[in-house]
């Protein structure tokens, strides 16, 4: 259902309109909106009769698929006339502004609050009238789309709270309830549900109240000073500029551009200040960083975890009780999980203090909670209840799920895997958790390879939301369309992928650890390579990312591909360094002996002056834009391989799972994504001059010579 | 061309620069005044023949708003005739004031003239006048906006420059500044503040520590860490140097420049007018240059500032005998050393800001008297002054004794 918006006169000369919006609230087909609101002003402006209006606002918070590919249109913009652009959604703003100023008293009604372009339409109200109830919200978060408020709602939000309060609410995309809006000062009155409207005309009906805006009174001064007019929002300013430099690293325009928006906005008078918003708006909208993050980040995720991709035809499967094979940090992790969803656990290990270890790891998630006042003492109980450690396989009767997260090892997992399938119902699915052995391989050792398939989860498995699924060849469609139904119970975001070494989420993300290596071996030095890392935008350093991982890990996973993949084996450029600092220097990682780094008793870590003795410096260093793009390209290139050879299905997916699954950075919108910004033959391009530094698996791959010979890019919005 | 001649030199002692120091209750423009007034006393000056009085000030705000210049030379008694005007270029304000009015004078269009400058930060701390560049987010962003402390640390960092470095410099500047003035170097050059019955207000540089050591130094946690760490400001500098690891914060109050009250002035004029004025010069300004450099870090200027000033002369390193740059924070003086090949026993000979304090816009006139001063006492002949200064500026002056 789209934006409605009904005009409804009532007796007693009050014009009522009512606008629903649905979702949240984005720049949603304000068009329609203006134009209704532009045809009330008219008749408020012209009859006498008409003393005021009441705005019945609805705008629930949705995550809906429909919107968020509606919204995905309106910023593809091409070749578009910039002063149209501005006009067309600087419209609302312009009739909102009319309105406040029309001198006939509007009050805004929000049943069940206001978000988003909801709010902005409220504000600009002369009086904000909701219940008291804790089921409606009020915010007006946009950044996460890489946009700004569009209907002046920057501009009424600070002079109505103060620059502080303000940006704070609109920075941290704060949702708050009806208590707290009252409380803050966006909602003036709070009443029962059955009173509202009654209170909306009972206001009106007061004729001392001021058809005013208080910022339109004479001598307004923004609260608590605009600007730099005292020395609290200079400071402020200040100190919000450094943040935002090393929150962004300057690659996310829109936190700066709304900050610098109520900067400016507020030296000014209203209409200027609107006009500032616009362009500020407009000028995010052009920009690819916006695009990127609505189609990745809201359809792309929204889709994925609305199961589009799942095998039609089977119901939905609801899950009591699953277990879990090793009770180690993921096998921990998952139990979590699955207990946060109301899931009954067996969590199972070699020995009782194991398995007890791993439900430990719950105890401390959900202690955090319940001190940081999240999570009632009770709730915490309940959930550690449904966690079940034993050493018992039989206690697997009852799973309809069994998760095997044990030691990466072959012949350690068919034995767990015969042990399981022997308890386990004939109806239960088996998974398997590997991250780099084939699916296929594993099921060697099941007596029900089509109940068997790939749960990929990543670390730490209680914040990381991402699912890699993979499918092998003998793997039931009924068995995905239920490990779907498990991923959504427990709320990841799944992926499906099809059973090639490496799959995809390990393939992809394992080439920015290899790079890092290839960087280091040529001779760049380590903190050009750390900060490249982090300035290009994704969280940590390549080396630093190495030793948390660990290089002994790293160095067993290259083995047993070797001893497994046989042919199919491609050695990690990265390889000679693994063996270097475990073998020969007992270099294993952070938890070992450091790595790449020290990681003294106390005090922070630091790159190990050991490093140049083994890496000797390049004399001339490259830059670090061509250090950050080998860093990011060497991942997108291998996931377009990995679509090439059908491991995903779609960019879209490797986009998502690229994003969510080990925060490739998100203004990119993906590693595809980020090629189709860069232009196909600019990247292919520079990829040929980073593979005659950096090596062959630079040079683009047949794909992508493709797309540049037939202008095709990976997605069409 | 002609040459611009220093006459005389005249600086206020330094009043503490918060409340309670000393010099807070002495008005900006009284406190330049009284510079002004001095300088007509020793020297009988006919103030009739003074041309302009340029006056750095860096927070022209309120009561140091507007043009303090001009308002102070007609508070000070001077010659209707005469004009003033006030400038701004951050630290640089003092030196750049002494600059612009040789620079009337090299170019013919004056003949006698006054530079200096006044800062009462005690009254209009950093900032009071707002700024276009650190409050304002879209600028912030396009120019590299970094605070001067973590410019200061990210420079100690990069440099190979440890906290003991930075505190043994600091104590020395210390040690310097307490027998500069035991030994009276400086009593013919400041000049006690007076309130309106002639008592004297201040008549010393209240700021000094001289009982500071490394050891009581190192006890000072550094000052720079909230800016770097909880706003981010660490991370935004190193995009600008992604080669450096991480920023060490090594500078806090004791190894920076302290924050005082005061004011300067210096007269120059021609050969003709000094002769007119029955004065003897003391020193003729050779040259000055001003250059920009990388706006993050900040305070990498002054090298190339006096590269620039001694190469459109001809000159060179060697030929200078006496370097003064003031001591913003340790790491800009070492990096200067570092970059000069210039040993400590050139530079701030007689201590620093560090020990005495360092009121932004005199600064610079007053750094130029202190070095004479000492020319004069060593009997040696050429100094290089500089500062570093704001958006990533340097400036500096060559001066020769005559």
């Amino acid at each position: 259902m789209k934006n409605e918006v009904e005009i409804v006169r009532l007796e007693g000369g009050m014009e009522t309109l009512r606008i629903e919006l649905r979702a949240n609230g984005l720049l949603l087909d304000s068009d329609n909106i203006a134009e209704k609101l532009e045809q009330s002003l008219g008749a408020l402006r012209e009859n006498d009769e008409l003393s005021g209006a009441i705005i019945d606002i609805r705008s629930p918070i949705d995550s809906d698929l429909l919107l968020c590919n509606e919204l995905l249109g309106q910023l593809t913009l091409d070749d578009e006339d910039v002063a149209a652009t501005c006009r067309r959604y600087g419209r609302l703003s312009t009739v909102l502004r009319s309105l406040e100023c029309c001198g006939k008293p509007v009050v805004a009604l929000l049943a069940e609050g206001a978000t988003g372009l909801g709010l902005e339409i409220a504000l600009a109200c002369h009086y904000r009238i909701a219940v008291s109830q804790t089921e409606s919200v009020f915010s007006m978060e946009y950044l996460s789309a890489g946009l700004i408020t569009s209907a002046g709602g920057s501009q009424r939000l600070l002079r109505l709270l103060g620059i502080e309060s303000a940006i704070g609410f609109l920075i941290k995309g704060d949702v708050v309830h009806a208590d707290s809006a009252k409380a803050m000062g966006l909602v003036d009155q709070l009443v029962e549900r059955k009173a509202l409207h009654d209170a909306g005309r009972h206001w009106l009906e007061q004729s001392e109240h001021s058809a005013q805006q208080k910022w339109d009174v004479a001598g307004f001064r923004v609260p608590g000073g605009a600007g730099q007019q005292t020395d609290k929002t200079t400071r402020l300013f200040m100190s919000l500029h450094g943040s935002t430099m090393a929150q962004t690293q300057g690659n996310y325009p829109a936190i700066r551009a709304l900050i610098a928006t109520v900067y400016e906005g507020s030296l000014l008078p209203m209409e200027a200040a609107l006009r500032v918003e616009n362009r500020n708006l407009v000028e995010l909208l052009r920009s690819p960083v916006a695009k990127n993050l609505v189609r990745t980040l809201k359809v792309g995720k929204t889709a994925a975890d609305d199961l589009v991709h799942r095998p039609a035809g089977f119901d939905r499967m609801y899950f009591d009780k699953v277990a879990v094979l090793g009770a180690g940090m993921m096998g921990a992790g998952i139990a979590y999980c699955a207990a946060a969803a109301g899931v009954e656990v067996v969590l199972l290990d070699r020995t009782i203090a194991q398995a007890e270890a791993g439900k430990d790891y719950s105890r401390g998630i959900v202690a955090k909670f319940v001190a940081a006042g999240t999570l009632a003492e009770e709730s915490a109980q309940d959930l550690l209840h449904r966690i079940h450690p034993t050493v018992d396989y039989s206690e697997l009767s009852e799973c309809q799920l069994v998760i095997e997260a044990v030691f990466e090892d072959l012949k350690v997992k068919a034995e767990v895997t015969r042990l399981a399938e022997a308890a386990m119902p004939a109806s239960a699915i088996f998974a398997s958790n590997t991250s780099t052995i084939r699916i296929a391989k594993l099921a060697e050792a099941s007596v029900r390879p089509e109940q068997f398939i790939g749960l990929h989860f990543s670390s730490p498995v209680d914040r990381m939301p991402i699912l890699e699924i993979i499918v092998s060849e003998s793997t039931s469609r009924e068995t995905l369309a239920r490990s779907m139904d498990f991923s959504a119970a427990i709320s990841k975001t799944p992926i499906v992928v099809s059973d090639h070494w490496g799959f995809y989420l390990s393939r992809v993300f394992g080439c920015y650890i290899e790079q890092g290596g290839v960087l280091l071996a040529k001779g760049v030095a380590p903190a050009l390579i750390e900060n490249a890392g982090r300035q290009v935008g994704m969280p940590i350093g390549p080396l630093a990312l190495s030793d948390e991982v660990s290089l002994e890990l790293s160095k067993h996973i290259q083995d047993s591909l070797r001893a497994l993949a046989g042919d199919e084996y491609k050695p990690s450029k990265a390889l000679p360094i693994m063996e270097l600092f475990v073998d020969d220097l007992g270099r294993l990682g952070r938890k070992s002996g450091g790595g790449f780094y020290e990681y003294p008793e106390s005090g922070a870590k630091y790159l190990w002056p050991g490093l140049k003795d083994h890496f000797p410096l390049l004399e001339e260093q490259p830059s670090v834009e061509e250090v950050k793009k080998s860093l990011l390209y060497r991942q997108a290139l291998e996931a377009v391989r990995t679509i090439e050879e059908n491991v995903v299905a779609n960019p879209c997916d490797a986009d998502v799972c690229a994003v969510v699954g080990w925060n490739f950075p998100a203004y990119t919108g993906g590693p595809l994504a980020m090629i189709d910004t860069v232009g196909v033959q600019a990247f292919n391009a520079e990829c040929r001059q980073l593979a005659g530094v950096y090596g062959e698996e630079f040079m683009p791959p047949q794909r992508l010579l493709d797309m540049e010979r037939n202008g095709r890019k990976f997605y069409t919005t | 061309m002609n040459d611009a001649y220093l006459y005389d030199h005249v600086r206020s002692p330094r009043g503490r620069g918060k409340d309670g120091g000393s010099l807070q209750e002495v008005q900006p423009v009284e406190l330049f005044s009284q510079m002004l007034r001095a300088l007509r006393q020793r020297n009988e000056l006919d103030t009739k023949l003074v041309d302009d009085v340029v006056v750095g000030c860096a927070e022209p705000a309120q009561d140091q708003g507007a043009n303090i210049g001009r308002i102070s030379v007609l508070n000070a008694g001077y010659a209707e005739s005469v004009s003033g005007k006030q400038l701004h270029r951050f630290c640089a304000s003092g030196l750049d004031a002494v600059n612009t009015a040789a620079a009337q004078i090299m170019a013919g269009q004056a003949e006698m003239t006054i530079g200096g400058g006044v800062e009462c930060l005690s009254r209009y701390p950093m900032g009071a006048s707002g700024g276009a560049w650190h409050g304002n987010p879209r600028i912030s962003q396009a120019t590299s906006f970094v605070p001067q402390g973590v410019g200061a640390d990210l420079l100690a960092s990069m440099y190979g420059m440890t906290r003991t470095d930075l505190d043994s410099y600091a104590v020395d500047s210390q040690k310097r500044a307490k027998i500069a003035w035991d030994g009276g170097y400086f009593t013919g050059s400041v000049v006690p503040i007076i309130d309106q019955l002639g008592q004297t207000i201040l008549d010393h540089d209240e700021y000094m520590r001289p009982d500071t050591t490394v050891e009581s130094l190192a006890k000072l946690k550094p000052s720079f860490v909230h800016a770097g760490r909880n706003d981010g400001y660490d991370s935004t500098i190193l995009l600008k140097y992604p080669e450096v690891e991480k920023v060490v914060h090594m500078h806090h109050a004791g190894n920076s420049s302290g924050i005082v009250d005061g004011a300067a002035a210096v007269l120059l004029g021609s050969k003709n007018a000094g002769e007119i004025a029955g004065l003897k010069p003391r020193a003729r300004i050779v040259s000055f240059a001003t250059i920009g450099t990388e706006p993050a870090v900040m305070l990498t200027g002054p090298a190339p500032a006096a590269q620039k000033a001694l190469k459109r002369v001809g000159m060179t390193v060697a030929d200078i005998d006496l370097h003064e740059l003031n001591e913003a924070f340790a790491s800009v003086v070492l990096r200067y050393m570092q970059v000069m090949n210039v040993s400590h026993d050139q530079i701030n000979v007689n201590g620093g800001s560090i020990a005495m304090g360092h009121p932004i816009a005199a600064t610079g006139a007053m750094i130029v008297g202190v070095v004479l001063d000492e020319l004069e006492r060593r009997d040696l002949s050429t100094a290089l002054v500089s500062l570093c200064v704001g958006g990533g500026m340097g400036i500096a002056t060559v001066i020769e004794r005559v």
